[in-house]
């Protein structure tokens, strides 16, 4: 009896928690679109992946590599629940972000849930664009203008939120 | 005594670990909207409802995380019985009645969205029930089956400390998109503990034996 009790309760809380998370909205990785021939079919989260990969590739890799952007070294913050580290943002909804659109973000560096701000990006996948500025700036420049302009390293802003 | 002392070094890890996460903890404690994970919070941390399960979690989940491994010392169980009884009640109650209720709650505002979201929400359930069957399990006198739950909540329990150690190592070492990070680590945080629970259990511990 005592049994037939604890599966009805376990049943139940099984059945709150689909009402529940059934009536999250949630992102759609795949929107219908009609097969053709000689088409490569992309889904939202794809396409998303090809831009971030982008971004990354030639941005955050190229200031990682630099080593002109200095962020300090304190491990203990590490030890977070937020990943740490450089992180790409799009102003955009995720389901915009297309390798054939102009796309605008920011990058910050995470130090734990800490986002020190690093600069703005603007980048274009299919015509090679990837360009950055920081807040004092008013123009996007190439990647390597950016650091060029960097004498030496600094440590950039803590933004908080 | 040798082979004592080795086989005692993963729980020392274990407590040191748990300790280290219960003092990092105490940061909450002033009680201001920017603190640490707060920071990715902002959308919701300005409701009060949110705000205040956020807090009864982080109480509930400091008590056990710190609690828990007194629990495994034979010594304890052997030589004062009333005490780990007592320290006993205290953990399953901020188990069953504070951090895994607010725990199943704040899963649904989980970063990552739904896929964290459904981790968390799983590991809640699971937790308050491996918790719940600790105590059940002792009231019928079943001391070994006792055990073996108590191993499989804390395995859980210590999910805390382990999410802390797994996300630095996917977006430091790996070099892991974050968002990808935040959703990875919502479970194989609490899964990889649970293998290693039963593990531990199939290995058939002398420090486990009542």
């Amino acid at each position: 009896m005592q049994t037939n009790i604890k599966k009805i309760g376990l049943l139940g809380i099984a059945i709150v928690i689909g009402i529940a998370l059934n009536s999250f909205t949630i992102i759609k990785t795949k929107t219908p679109v009609k097969k053709a021939e000689n088409t490569v079919i992309l889904t939202d989260w794809d396409e998303y992946n090809k831009v971030h990969d982008y971004v990354r590739t030639n941005i955050s890799d190229v200031l990682r590599a630099s080593g002109k952007v200095n962020m300090g070294n304190n491990k203990m913050s590490s030890m977070s629940r937020c990943p740490s580290g450089y992180n790409e943002s799009f102003a955009q909804k995720t389901d915009s972000v297309k390798a054939d659109r102009v796309l605008y973000g920011k990058i910050n560096y995470y130090k734990g849930c800490s986002a020190n701000y690093i600069c703005d990006f603007k980048v274009c996948v299919n015509t090679g664009m990837a360009e950055v500025k920081t807040k004092d700036m008013k123009e996007f420049v190439s990647v390597k203008e950016w650091l060029d302009q960097k004498e030496k390293p600094t440590t950039a802003t803590v933004v908080k939120g | 005594m040798f082979l004592k002392i080795i086989a005692r070094i993963p729980f020392v890890f274990m407590t040191g670990f748990a300790f280290l996460l219960f003092g990092i903890t105490f940061m909450y404690w002033n009680f201001k909207p920017d603190v640490s994970f707060l920071l990715t919070k902002q959308d919701v941390v300005y409701n009060p409802v949110w705000r205040t399960v956020f807090y009864f979690h982080i109480f509930g989940g400091m008590l056990a995380i710190a609690l828990g491994p007194i629990q495994f010392i034979k010594w304890l169980r052997r030589n004062n019985l009333a005490l780990h009884r007592l320290i006993g009640k205290i953990y399953v109650v901020a188990i069953l009645f504070i951090a895994a209720p607010t725990g199943l709650y704040m899963a649904f505002f989980a970063n990552g969205g739904i896929y964290s979201s459904i981790g968390f929400v799983i590991m809640s359930v699971l937790w308050f029930y491996t918790t719940w069957m600790a105590i059940n399990t002792i009231r019928k006198k079943q001391v070994q089956e006792h055990v073996k739950w108590m191993v499989r909540s804390y395995a859980l329990t210590f999910a805390a400390v382990t999410l802390r150690l797994w996300v630095p190592f996917l977006s430091l070492v790996i070099e892991m998109e974050h968002l990808k990070v935040i959703i990875i680590t919502a479970w194989i945080s609490w899964l990889f503990n649970l293998i290693a629970a039963e593990f531990i259990l199939k290995l058939n511990l002398k420090l486990l034996k009542p």
